[in-house]
């Protein structure tokens, strides 16, 4: 008998502009001990099902139809008091973000006690007990000490690990994940998730993980369902879904995400054309159909499309689906096509850039090393704190280097800012940033940034001339044209993303640096950004700083990468070199952590001890030696590494000799 | 930069995939103000301000007495008459007629003093809040100087010193105001300047006073709008205020503060000549503060 079923659920809102459907027909079950795994973009619903199991959908939100059956009872018929029962004792929820879970007035032992005596009843002495038991099994060092803690204390993965022990300290039968590692670092999203993992098996309870990330969900879920515009589109068991995804919208999904080894070359990213609806649209048929390339007129604009099976235990509502054949990804190519080896562009050397914190000495970029050349891609990757963000601002004019030098086309750039800087040269380097929402003035009308640009840089001088070219660039990244005067909040994510690329482009720049440009959006947007920019870099010949977490990202579409741990360089060549032994341990440990959606590919998996440290005052050795799983010695902590050059053009900066590292099992094989 | 090379590749045949926008965003989304008819708050707060602005503008042309016409028959009887409905003061003066031309006075230096209150604090909050360093810290400390005095009597030093008139109101509510706004306005601009829109500015080379004018100012608008009404308000009572403690317009320009004064001799017998004007203070700043009121309900639901 399943434990939570879900049948034919309708969830409205009333708003001022009437009722609005976030949810029109849903029903699902999850059994006893299942690990459930719910996928969808934003404005999918999928927060509204969260809140309308939890019974926290709020004065304007109403359930006109459907049930939600829990441990036999109606969770929508449910009272106040029975629902308070629930949650917390049989239910339990992990929010994304742990900060505001946590009481920042209470330590973390006070918060945590309260559970067993609210609700199993015992007494102080034996709830501290249990809450440091909980503690240990969330894998927290010495349970005591951060018993006596405040929330601000903890780091953020920390904070996760204390929210998802107070969730089992109830022992529910269903926990309830919304997007828990979203806004974490790699390396700590992979370590709790293998927590997750271990956790659901050792207090046998059921999960409902909820993501936008299909990696992730691989990573944790035995059964995935597939949300779009409020509705399941897909439901299968997690092989199934991704050896053989019947629905033209998850097929959309992995077609357009990166697989690890394909590059931009022989695999290109095929991304859905279009963006996700506005949620509570009327509509008729499928609600995917206006993006759908195998929609047909007549058959998927009519009617309520069924969910149907497509084989014992996998379920989807297309219309279509069998006459659609099996899904075929590129296959990405042996060996990399030759990148590009263009002249020099950018040379770094020695580069550093130091705050002074009190009396303390914080090194954000420390003796940086690297060359890009014209028309290629170098990626910066790290965590956050590895300083390349710093590096971005340094380069772009926004901040100054404190030592070493920044020669951008020969000419000295790291010791001025843009108002040192030659015209000529501010237009030469140009920059798309990461938040969508913050890259646009919200008062003035999109046009205006290009247009203000296009006068600034002096590529326009007249009023019809800056029109035409606004008009162009707007063509450019596949924009129409009367957009110009729509203000930044009637645009989604993806469309101000491609404004900022044009204004970026407008001076004509011979390097773009790129922040984490698609990291703020939806899925199925990501690819039509990503490919947008790198064929107008490609038909510019300029040269990209791509700053980037994501790795399966970077090995599509850099030529050279670069790793940063506390600011300094771990390793640096070649994308292909990158990816295959011999590693840098850091670079290892990330390369294991990256959620890949391929079940064709078997992952080793690399725990790193603790946290990112303090970058403050660092000692003599290497950055990495507090957390490195192949650490040698003593010699790591107070030897600075040598740099190691297995080939040419690759440098790892490693006490560990090449050999060794070369013997290293790589973290990808075939499963 | 040579202006040939521009990136035209992309019109080389290739079809625009999607339109992927809507034509109906072509025109900006309505802004506060325009939609000021959706909070009944507000609209009732405009109505008893828009009602003193028409009195005072047709005050001249409406069929009442001059203010400082003095009906000497009427002061045996100063209350409500054909002639004079809302009766007279103690000087025969006709009360509304010195209410409307009263009114005149406080909606001309309301609206001054808050106007070039907000352009130096304005000013002020921007240059602390985008430089911030030493800057901020000298400006910052020098407001937080002026408005550690309680308001009033900083008002009446301030009259008392430099003798009560309509220029020296306007500098007195400025130099009392602008401080506050000062704060506000780097407050907004602190919360602003990390936004990647100014250091996006900052890489087109754009000049400090562009950013702060053009970049940061105008995303200010929404709270500052509310800000302006409510410190119509206030303004109205300090005018009330100075003009009771004797400190207003010298007579015999009507002002409603010298007004309630002038009636307090006379309270017990003729209230009317001290209520109507605190009546007329306690609309006008009803209605500052209701469309305060509305426009903030109209932020929030935004």
């Amino acid at each position: 008998m399943a434990l939570l079923s879900i049948r034919d659920l309708c969830v409205e809102y009333r708003t001022s502009a009437g009722r609005l459907v976030a949810i029109p027909d849903l029903s699902l079950e999850i059994a006893p001990g299942e690990s459930f795994g719910l996928v969808g973009e934003s404005g999918c619903g999928k927060s509204t099902l969260l809140m309308a199991i939890m019974g926290y959908l709020g004065r304007n939100g109403a359930m006109p139809r459907g049930q939600i059956m829990f441990d036999g009872r109606d969770l929508t018929r449910a009272s106040e008091a029975e629902l308070r029962r629930i949650r917390g004792s049989k239910i339990a929820i992990v929010y994304q973000e742990p900060a505001t879970a946590l009481n920042p007035s209470l330590t973390i032992g006070t918060q945590l006690i309260e559970v067993p005596m609210e609700h199993d009843g015992v007494n102080a002495a034996e709830a501290r007990r249990r809450a440091a038991r909980t503690l240990a099994d969330v894998h927290l060092p010495d349970p005591d000490s951060v018993m006596r803690r405040y929330p601000h204390q903890l780091s953020g993965g920390q904070k996760q690990r204390v929210v998802i022990a107070m969730a089992l300290l109830a022992n529910p039968s269903l926990l309830l994940l919304d997007e828990p590692t979203t806004g974490l670092d790699v390396t700590v999203e992979a370590a709790v998730l293998d927590l997750v993992n271990e956790l659901r098996v050792k207090y046998r309870t059921a999960l409902f993980y909820i993501s936008h990330n299909l990696g992730v969900i691989a990573r944790v879920c035995d059964r995935i369902a597939v949300m779009y515009a409020g509705e399941i589109v897909e439901d299968a068991p997690a092989r199934a879904l991704f050896a053989d995804p019947q629905h033209p919208y998850t097929r959309g999904l992995l077609s357009s995400i990166p697989r690890l080894g394909a590059d931009k070359r022989s695999a290109p990213l095929r991304p859905i054309p279009g963006s996700v609806p506005v949620p509570g649209q009327a509509r008729q048929g499928c609600g995917f159909a206006p993006r759908c390339p195998h929609a047909q007129p007549g058959r998927c604009d009519t009617g309520p499309i069924p969910l149907e099976l497509a084989d014992a235990d996998h379920q989807v509502r297309c219309v279509r689906h069998d006459e659609l054949g099996p899904l075929v990804l590129p296959a990405p190519a042996a060996a990399n096509a030759a990148s590009e080896t263009g002249e020099p562009v950018l040379q770094v050397d020695a580069l550093s850039r130091t705050f002074a914190v009190g009396r303390a000495q914080l090194l954000a970029n420390d003796r940086l090393d690297f060359t890009a050349r014209r028309g290629q891609v170098l990626a910066i990757v790290g965590e956050s704190g590895s300083g390349k963000s710093t590096f971005a601002r340094i380069l772009a004019g926004l901040d100054r280097a404190t030592g070493g030098q920044l020669r951008f086309l020969e000419q000295e750039i790291g010791s001025r800012t843009v108002r040192a800087r030659a015209a000529r040269e501010v237009a030469a380097i140009q920059m798309v940033f990461q938040n969508p929402d913050g890259t646009l003035n919200p008062s003035h009308p999109v046009g205006r940034a290009i247009a203000r640009a296009l006068r600034r840089f002096g590529v326009a001088r007249t009023r019809r001339d800056t029109q035409e070219r606004v008009r162009a660039l707007l063509q450019m990244v596949r924009l129409p044209t009367g957009i110009r005067h729509a203000l930044p909040r009637q645009l989604s994510g993806g469309q101000k993303q491609r404004i900022a690329i044009a204004r970026a482009f407008a001076g004509n720049p011979s390097l773009l640096i790129a922040d984490e440009p698609v990291s703020a959006l939806d899925v199925s947007v990501q690819a039509a950004v990503i490919n947008l920019l790198l064929r107008i870099q490609a038909e510019q010949r300029s040269t990209m700083v791509f700053i980037s977490h994501d790795l399966a990202l970077v090995r599509y579409l850099a030529d050279e990468v670069v790793v940063m741990y506390l600011g300094r360089v771990m390793e640096s060549g070649p994308v292909a070199a990158l990816f295959r032994p011999p590693y840098h341990p850091y670079t290892e440990a990330l390369l294991s952590a990256v959620p890949l959606p391929d079940p064709t590919l078997r992952q080793t998996r690399i725990h790193l001890e603790g946290e990112i440290p303090s970058p403050l005052n660092p000692g003599p050795g290497c950055r990495f030696a507090s957390r490195c799983p192949r650490k040698l010695g003593s010699i790591c902590d107070t030897v600075p590494p040598p740099e190691r050059r297995p080939s040419d053009g690759h440098m790892i900066l490693c006490h560990i000799p090449v050999e060794d590292l070369t013997r290293v099992e790589p973290v990808f094989q075939p499963a | 930069m040579s202006s040939g090379d521009l990136p035209l590749a992309a019109t080389s045949g290739m079809p625009v995939a999607v339109p992927e926008i809507a034509e109906e965003a072509e025109r900006p989304a309505p802004n506060l103000l325009r939609r000021l008819p959706h909070s009944r708050v507000a609209m009732v707060g405009l109505g008893l301000v828009l009602f003193w602005v028409v009195l005072a503008l047709l005050a001249p042309v409406l069929p009442i007495a001059r203010p400082d016409a003095q009906d000497y028959v009427a002061i045996g009887h100063p209350g409500s008459s054909w002639a004079h409905p809302l009766g007279v003061d103690a000087l025969g003066r006709d009360m509304l007629s010195r209410l409307i031309w009263g009114a005149r006075t406080v909606l001309a230096v309301a609206p001054i003093a808050v106007l070039v209150a907000y352009a130096i604090g304005s000013a002020m909050g921007l240059v602390a809040g985008y430089y911030r360093g030493w800057v901020d810290v000298v400006i910052s400390r020098a407001a937080d100087v002026i408005l550690s005095f309680p308001v009033v009597v900083l008002y009446v030093i301030l009259i008392a010193n430099i003798g009560p008139s309509a220029l020296n109101i306007v500098v007195a509510v400025v130099l009392a105001s602008a401080p506050g706004i000062a704060r506000i306005v780097r407050g907004l601009v602190l919360s602003l300047v990390h936004h990647d829109f100014v250091a996006a500015a900052q890489l087109r080379r754009e000049s400090d006073l562009y950013i702060m004018l053009v970049e940061l100012l105008p995303n200010c608008r929404a709270p500052l709008i509310t800000d302006f009404c409510l410190r119509l308000g206030y303004t109205t009572i300090t005018i009330g205020t100075l003009g009771f403690l004797g400190l207003g317009l010298p007579p015999p320009t009507p002002d409603w503060g010298g007004m309630v004064k002038q009636g307090t001799a006379m309270i017990t017998v003729y209230p009317h000549m001290s209520l109507y004007p605190a009546i007329a203070i306690v609309s006008l700043i009803l209605g500052f503060n209701l469309l305060a009121d509305g426009l903030t309900e109209l932020a929030l639901t935004d």
